[in-house]
């Protein structure tokens, strides 16, 4: 459904931010966009929105492309920001009549959609009140029901459960799952990992302008387990050096008394712990399978701290 | 869809009661008060006119033609003081602008010959007094002088008052002079509430840039512009859809500033505001006036990065467009050289287009030309902002 080719984008006089970016999100799939503050999941939706041009390349959406066919994909699309993009100083109803309008359709398709966003937001016996006086989760909720007044095939989320609280949280997670359900595309960007790995089916991790991996989150996790071994405390500086010697040989990494490395297969491991064995080294614990996405998030990415 | 942008707004400026407390109740404040302070400045009628003091020397007063020519010295109020030292004192604490202070025996010292003049008349001026005053005040002084002189010398001759006034009249060339006023008006400038109400008019008017970059600058820090830019409505519909509401709200202004001149303001001074025939000329001025102050502060709004650079940007500029444009100092009361910078505000403009449909009964022609410069000044601007605003990015 969305299919971008050899994206390049810099904002004016700045470094390319973007060259030769390729992403393809599925119809109908709940896609996760990952990355650290300034990795350009910002720049990537609002590229995918229509409200910046790429430098190069294509972004098709539906078969259709910016900037000829623009109205027609933003008819289709809905973007809901991680800001509380509404007017505090107006009620519920009154932002989702405004925004409502703003989209061509009749009057009573209009009424209906918006009695259809109060109740999967919940917010119907809170139409008459003013934004300005709602709590956090009250104003995502309403955040959310404004971009689900064109019935959008296309939902692009930004981080829609910062700062609320797990019940809030919570509703608007089973929300967007419905929206799914219901046959919508979602493009969700979140900093919570548990949050990606229960909701999403496809995901991509980005940073500085690149994609890192994409594809579906099952088989991402899946992919080259790692295998982690913690030891008891060695101290033995003989046995210590012998240990390392011989885990170079068969590419494995020792950190203090934790051993890491992917293992081509199951008879590799048994070596492993053979030669520990012969060592007279304490297994404390050992880990081999999937990856959680917060560790893959962290092997893609590191640890260093980002502005 | 215009129509929502424009309800959205309405609903927006109707919940901020801060702008509408600067675009409506501080306009009706500026013009009462002003027109109060004006009224005698610039009343030709005026019954407060500065007043200047008159001490003649005791014996003066036997001569009542000298005593009743010096109690009407034109243009001041004159009020006697018993000696000269309480005149001086009165001068000292800024009670008179200017003291006259004649010497014993005055009437004969006028009679004899120059080179026999011991004493003169004395004119005390404050300190402060422009030199425009001491100039109008020694005319006035002159003015008595000659009159008073002229009337000794048909003083024994055997005429009836009116035949004597006559040749007065004609020797001090009075009856050589005649004063005319354009217009139908009998004053070429404009009195207190003439002034006021076309000023502060214009000046509330303006003042839309508060609301207007406010609303901006909020949708654009919140995220909300974001939002909208998403949304499947050109950018055009956006800006005009602010345009329309304020240009409403600038009608409602205008009309209950003329009410306020019209009905309230004389009740407190007298004087009112009169429409006249070419009144109708007013509204093609209005939405000129109005186009250009929306446009002025949507080019603020879209340049701005923060509400209070908007609101400090805005609110200097116009005080600095009022000062230059006739808005707080009249321009007739102005050098040349600030006349010339006047004309350069679009405050002015609008001003000059007030007077001449209210005052100079200039029709069309004398307004149009105001008219298309705003119209103009608002074209221009009203583009770039539609320019800037497409450009325009979230702020975080």
């Amino acid at each position: 459904m969305i299919e971008l080719q050899q994206i390049d984008y810099h904002y004016p006089d700045h470094p390319p931010l973007f060259e030769g970016v390729s992403l393809a999100i599925a119809k109908g799939s709940l896609f996760g966009l990952l990355g650290p503050n300034g990795a350009g999941k910002t720049t990537l939706i609002s590229l995918m929105t229509g409200q910046l041009q790429p430098v190069a390349g294509e972004i098709e959406i539906d078969g259709e492309s910016y900037p000829a066919q623009r109205t027609s994909i933003l008819q289709k699309l809905a973007h809901i920001p991680q800001e509380y993009a509404f007017y505090p100083q107006l009620s519920v109803l009154e932002n989702l009549q405004f925004f409502a309008s703003l989209y061509p359709q009749p009057a009573s398709n209009r009424a209906q959609l918006i009695e259809q966003a109060l109740v999967l937001t919940g917010l119907t016996e809170q139409r008459g009140k003013l934004a300005k006086h709602f709590s956090g989760g009250l104003k995502r909720r309403l955040n959310l029901a404004i971009g689900l007044l064109n019935e959008p095939q296309l939902i692009f989320l930004d981080e829609p459960t910062v700062g609320i609280d797990p019940q809030s949280r919570h509703f608007i997670l089973q929300s967007i799952r419905e929206l799914n359900r219901a046959g919508s595309t979602i493009v969700y960007t979140s900093h919570y990992m548990e949050e990606i790995e229960q909701l999403c089916d496809q995901v991509a991790i980005m940073d500085h302008g690149k994609i890192l991996e994409q594809g579906p989150l099952r088989q991402i996790l899946k992919r080259d387990p790692q295998l982690t071994i913690e030891l008891a405390p060695v101290t033995d500086k003989n046995q210590y050096a012998q240990l390392s010697k011989s885990l170079q040989t068969k590419g494995f990494s020792l950190s203090e008394q934790t051993i890491s490395g992917y293992p081509k297969d199951q008879a590799e491991i048994g070596e492993l712990l053979q030669t520990l064995a012969s060592l007279n080294l304490s297994v404390v614990n050992l880990s081999y399978g999937k990856h959680t996405l917060e560790k893959l998030f962290f092997e893609l990415t590191h640890t260093h701290l980002r502005d | 869809m215009l129509y929502a942008v424009i309800k959205k707004e309405l609903l927006l400026v109707s919940r901020d009661i801060h702008a509408l407390l600067v675009l409506f109740l501080l306009p009706i404040v500026f013009i009462l008060i002003m027109s109060l302070a004006l009224q005698d400045r610039m009343s030709g009628e005026s019954k407060d006119r500065p007043k200047v003091g008159l001490w003649m020397a005791a014996d003066n007063y036997n001569d009542g033609e000298l005593s009743q020519h010096f109690q009407q010295l034109e243009g001041t109020r004159v009020e006697h003081f018993e000696s000269a030292a309480q005149l001086s004192r009165a001068l000292q604490q800024g009670e008179i602008i200017a003291g006259v202070m004649l010497p014993a025996r005055f009437a004969k010292i006028i009679q004899a010959p120059v080179t026999e003049r011991s004493e003169k008349l004395r004119i005390l001026y404050a300190a402060t007094l422009p030199s425009s005053m001491r100039r109008s005040i020694l005319g006035a002084v002159r003015q008595a002088l000659g009159a008073y002189q002229v009337n000794q010398l048909f003083k024994h001759d055997d005429l009836s008052d009116t035949e004597r006034q006559q040749r007065v009249d004609h020797l001090l060339g009075r009856s050589l002079v005649v004063t005319e006023t354009h217009g139908t008006e009998t004053k070429s400038q404009p009195n207190s509430v003439q002034q006021s109400v076309p000023a502060w008019l214009i000046f509330a008017m303006f003042f839309v840039v508060l609301p207007i970059s406010t609303t901006l600058l909020t949708e654009r820090q919140q995220g909300t512009l974001h939002r909208l830019q998403t949304l499947p409505v050109p950018r055009s519909y956006l800006l005009i859809g602010k345009l329309i509401p304020y240009l409403g709200i600038n009608l409602i202004q205008a009309l209950l500033m003329l009410l306020v001149g019209i009905h309230l303001v004389p009740l407190l001074t007298g004087e009112g505001l009169q429409l006249t025939g070419q009144s109708w000329l007013l509204l093609p001025l209005i939405i000129a006036t109005s186009l250009s102050a929306i446009s002025f502060a949507l080019l603020i709004a879209t340049q701005a990065k923060t509400t209070e650079q908007a609101t400090t940007l805005g609110g200097i500029s116009n005080l600095i467009l009022a000062a230059i444009g006739g808005i707080m100092v009249p321009t007739f009361v102005m050098p040349e050289l600030m006349q010339q910078i006047a004309a350069l505000s679009p405050m002015n403009w609008a001003l000059e287009g007030f007077f001449s449909i209210l005052l100079r009964e200039g029709g069309w022609a004398m307004a149009g030309p105001e008219i298309l410069k705003l119209l103009a000044f608002s074209g221009c601007l009203f583009l770039l902002s539609l320019h800037s605003y497409k450009g325009l990015t979230e702020i975080k």
